[in-house]
């Protein structure tokens, strides 16, 4: 499909020749994903730089706001995760503010979602699936295996096998259900625009809204099912 | 696009540079100022509660004070009014004595006049009697 135009192709195609030129990389989608992953991250961060700018303890209308962000969050990761889940705050929070962020960007025109793109998906979805088993052997130790094997010794040769596909598909599914849910509401977007570009895409567009906000969720709620799961005790 | 290459990496530092930037700049901070905020609401309700306990305590002092100054003062009231009423009938008494005393003089005095006269009048009466007599019969008789 190709992209309608952007507003970060002034980047882009020199990036993209710059890099074709030098270092012989090339990639079907011309790095948008990049590139905008590079814009949202941008965005976050002056967010935050001028939010942390005047912290107080008495906050004020826009601090407000980024509390009850982060503090919503935090209660979020603690219902799900417990206490013990606070040392993954970081990276849950990221996940999500990241996701929604880029999910909601796609609706606005000149924009493109970093989360259309399976390469930024299958990051995020590396990312928590490394750290579960990570989590997973930092606690439990050796015995970590033990998940694996099931709870009866005998049936260890048919159970392996169903767990490893069990693991592996985790971060398939977290990355292609991402990837489809975005990718597919701008391929229904983009033909519903050269259908009938004129009102006939807004509820379209509500509905991606609605999508967005739900990924994100879905995303963030699997990774912590995953890791907190790893933390358990294997049964 | 729905292929996995080298920009799969990019992605994924792209991703951690972000994370921990935010932490650095928006999770900490925004975290420590909730912690702190929770802390002092904590620290302030319980203070509050402390307050609320003292003044009910200087509530109840205080009320069994004023009851006790009550009590303190209904009895120097009773007192003083014993000791009035006391006075009262002392000075009463005082003045029916003196004046029993005085009628008793009186009594006495008048007594004695009464004596006095008839003393007089005794003496009187033989002549008043003869001269009497001697108006009646016209004619003087021996006594």
């Amino acid at each position: 499909m190709e992209h309608p135009i952007l507003l970060l192709d002034f980047i882009n195609h020199p990036l993209v020749r710059f890099l074709e030129k030098h270092f012989g990389l090339t990639d079907p989608n011309h790095l948008y994903h990049v590139t905008y992953m590079w814009f949202y991250m941008l965005l976050l961060i002056g967010i935050s730089l001028f939010a942390a700018r005047g912290l107080k303890l008495v906050p004020g209308r826009f601090q407000n706001f980024l509390e009850v962000a982060v503090g919503g969050l935090r209660d979020t990761v603690r219902n799900t995760m417990g206490d013990e889940g606070m040392r993954f705050f970081s990276l849950i929070a990221t996940l999500f503010i990241f996701i929604l962020i880029a999910n909601l960007g796609d609706i606005i025109p000149g924009m493109y979602s970093p989360t259309a793109n399976i390469n930024t998906n299958a990051s995020m979805a590396l990312i928590v699936f490394l750290l579960t088993h990570i989590v997973g052997i930092k606690v439990h130790g050796i015995k970590y295996v033990k998940q694996f094997v099931g709870p009866i010794w005998i049936m260890a040769p048919l159970m392996i096998p169903i767990e490893l596909i069990g693991h592996l598909a985790r971060p398939l599914s977290l990355t292609v259900r991402l990837f489809g849910n975005i990718f597919g509401e701008d391929l229904v977007l983009f033909i519903l625009l050269l259908l009938a570009p004129f009102l006939i895409p807004m509820p379209m567009l509500a509905l991606m809204i609605f999508t967005a906000l739900i990924q994100a969720f879905v995303f963030t709620l699997l990774a912590m099912m995953y890791i907190s799961g790893a933390m358990e005790e294997a049964h | 696009m729905i292929e996995l290459n080298w920009t799969f990496f990019v992605q994924m530092i792209n991703f951690l540079i972000l994370m921990f930037i935010l932490e650095r700049i928006l999770y900490r901070p925004i975290l420590k100022v909730l912690d702190e905020r929770d802390k002092k609401i904590e620290t302030g309700q319980e203070r509050a509660k402390d307050l609320l306990d003292k003044s009910e305590y200087m509530l109840k002092d205080y009320k069994e004070r004023i009851s006790d100054a009550k009590v303190e003062a209904l009895e120097i009231k009773n007192s003083a009014m014993r000791e009035a009423e006391e006075e009262a009938n002392r000075v009463i008494n005082d003045g029916r004595k003196k004046a029993e005393e005085i009628l008793e003089q009186i009594r006495a005095d008048a007594e004695r006049q009464v004596e006095a006269a008839r003393k007089e009048l005794e003496s009187e009466v033989g002549s008043i009697a003869s001269s009497i007599v001697n108006q009646v019969l016209g004619r003087e008789v021996a006594q």
